[in-house]
């Protein structure tokens, strides 16, 4: 039997909320869920309150966590919350490193854990669909597949065997195949609403519609993307295209000497890229993100701050990894693959720079092996190498957009590598590459045991947001401690309209206050 | 069950060298249970929703009676 909840149990509590209101408020997610899934110990509490962003996690500590794995029982939450003015921060899989983790935005919201609610609920092999609950993870459709003999492959970020598609679409993340652009493959979703409501998008409102999770838009207003980074519902199901499985996949590298290459890199390959050439979501990789995923940085350098250039040189040479590594791949037959390799080899061939790397030179060798898994949408974690980089378990993803462009690229690498400086960090890098836009993605590592380079690393990211910003440049996607600094780069119009949705869909505010810096 | 845990979770970052090597350093359950609850420094924590006490306790066991695999550098 669990302890009755009494105000006495609770280490922390929702903001507004008092002590018996929460008691009852739990007594009631009780009833729901059943007491086993109700939980406020410290011991059921110890994952959640594991972040990486560079603030205490106390401000960051979650009230209490529930799991949940019924529609029904999520809309009956919903009215328990708005009736004790309880607020819950809901996760799909949880694995947002960088962005904040599994931990709420603000402390003492309830965790709404959807990690069991994960039935694959159907893969249609003709259309190259599926649908899904959130606690799905990539791994265990990628299962799935393979035992059902289904020819679709996945797209998945790195943490890909441990995190979902739900989670990371409705975090609008992104993977390295032709199907990289996550949302942009997303059709079909259902949304629990604040009223306990629920809402399926596009088709899905359709009694007996089977084209849910083919025909995105629907009619009248288009509303997934108010669903993604926002918290105006909790989605329940979500449907993704999937990519056929092509009969010949050709991974390859190119692999550049100098650091601004990356100008040339672009201009090289954007042509490509846009013309369907280059399919994939490629990446640019620069030194420290290459080196990252092979060892730590202490085989090379054991000093604190920012990682000398000469070291870096150092690395380069004795480790054979370019100032800028390419990661891309080929995709179709066997003729369509010529075709599409010769244009790239040529391409690259009159740039003057650049040397390619093919899978049979790279063999069974590290970063190789990894990219080439992850760009056929293949379980690997060989990533988070970048966190044992300086270890410590600092780490924020600092993620400005970047039209792909040469002189814009050389503007942010300077522009981010000159800021990290000043406070000792590294600049660890790579760009992935949509059509016509770029990632830039920068993990600000700095180790979370050392309080000082906490502050500094916080300061770091602080400047960086402002100073990019001042330049008209913003971040995609932020973790909890800078959501509201990030919400101010894209204008006060849009910070209102946003909460006039917020507002007129759930009036108490009990839907993750803060995310994305929306609250009532 | 508990292979499963280490196969697809465990060994994709403790046989990779992106974690220290765990096998055959006698390692105690409680600990390695305890640091996968919460989490220690560059390694992330797994909450009971995504491995109950009893998986947890079978792969801790697991890994605390393994032998050093052939070839693995000392710990």
């Amino acid at each position: 039997m669990t302890e009755p909840a009494t105000a006495q149990t609770f280490a922390v509590l929702p903001e507004g909320v008092s002590a018996a209101d929460f008691a009852a408020a739990i007594a009631a997610f009780r009833t729901i869920l059943g007491a086993a899934n109700v939980l406020t110990d410290a011991e059921h509490l110890a994952p959640y309150t594991k972040v990486m962003v560079a603030e205490s996690e106390d401000l960051h500590r979650p009230s209490a966590v529930m799991y949940a794995t019924k529609v029904e029982e999520i809309q009956a939450i919903v009215n328990v919350c708005n009736d004790y003015g309880v607020p819950i921060w809901t996760i799909s899989t949880g694995r947002n490193f960088g962005y904040g983790s599994a931990a709420p935005q603000s402390a003492g919201q309830v965790i709404l854990d959807l990690k069991h609610m994960n039935r694959i609920l159907e893969v249609d092999a003709d259309l190259a669909t599926c649908l899904i609950e959130p606690g799905v993870t990539y791994q265990q459709l990628k299962d799935y597949l393979v035992e059902h003999d289904i020819p679709l492959w996945l797209s998945c970020p790195a943490p890909s065997a441990i995190a979902g598609p739900v989670g990371n679409t409705l975090d609008r993340g992104v993977g390295y195949t032709p199907y990289g652009e996550h949302f942009m493959m997303q059709c079909g979703m259902e949304v629990v609403l604040a009223n306990g409501e629920v809402l399926r998008t596009g088709m899905g409102g359709v009694p007996n519609s089977s084209a849910w999770q083919v025909f995105k838009w629907g009619y009248g207003p288009y509303l997934d993307g108010i669903f993604t980074q926002s918290n105006y519902g909790i989605c329940t199901k979500m449907g993704l295209w999937l990519m056929p499985r092509p009969p010949v996949y050709k991974p390859f590298s190119i692999r550049y000497e100098n650091d601004d290459d990356i100008h040339d890199i672009i201009e090289t390959l954007r042509p490509l890229r846009i013309a369907g050439i280059i399919p994939n979501a490629m990446v640019f990789a620069n030194v420290m993100w290459e080196a990252a995923a092979i060892m730590p940085r202490s085989k090379y350098y054991d000093g604190t701050g920012s990682t000398p250039d000469s070291v870096l040189e150092e690395i380069k040479a004795k480790e054979g990894i370019g100032a800028w590594n390419v990661y891309a791949a080929l995709y179709g037959t066997k003729e369509q693959v010529a075709v599409n390799w010769k244009i790239i080899t040529d391409a690259v061939a009159a740039s003057g720079k650049g040397r390619v790397i093919t899978e049979e030179e790279a063999g069974e060798t590290e970063p190789f092996k990894y990219r080439a898994k992850l760009m056929r949408g293949e379980m690997t974690l060989q990533e988070f190498g970048l966190y044992r980089w300086r270890g410590g378990g600092g780490s924020m993803w600092f993620a400005p957009v970047t039209v792909a462009k040469g002189s814009e690229t050389v503007e942010q690498t300077r522009l981010a590598k000159e800021i990290l400086a000043e406070y000792g960090l590294d600049y660890v890098a790579e760009y992935i590459v949509g059509m016509r836009d770029m990632h830039h993605i920068i993990d600000v590592l700095y180790d979370r045991s050392d309080p000082d380079e906490m502050a500094r690393a916080h300061e770091c990211f602080a400047k960086l947001l402002t100073e990019f910003g001042k330049r008209g440049y913003a971040v995609y996607r932020v973790n909890t401690a800078f959501m509201d600094q990030s919400a101010d780069l894209y204008g006060p119009v849009k910070r209102a309209v946003d909460r006039t949705l917020k507002r007129a869909l759930d009036p108490k505010g009990i839907l993750a206050p803060g995310k994305s810096g929306i609250r009532i | 069950p508990a292979a499963i845990t280490w196969q697809k979770t465990c060994s994709r970052c403790h046989t990779t060298g992106v974690g220290p090597e765990l096998r055959g350093r006698d390692l105690p359950p409680d600990y390695i249970a305890t640091i996968v609850r919460s989490g220690f420094l560059a390694m992330p924590a797994f909450p009971h929703s995504a491995l109950d006490d009893a998986s947890l306790a079978a792969v801790a066991k697991m890994v605390s009676q393994s032998k050093a695999p052939s070839g693995a550098k000392n710990p």
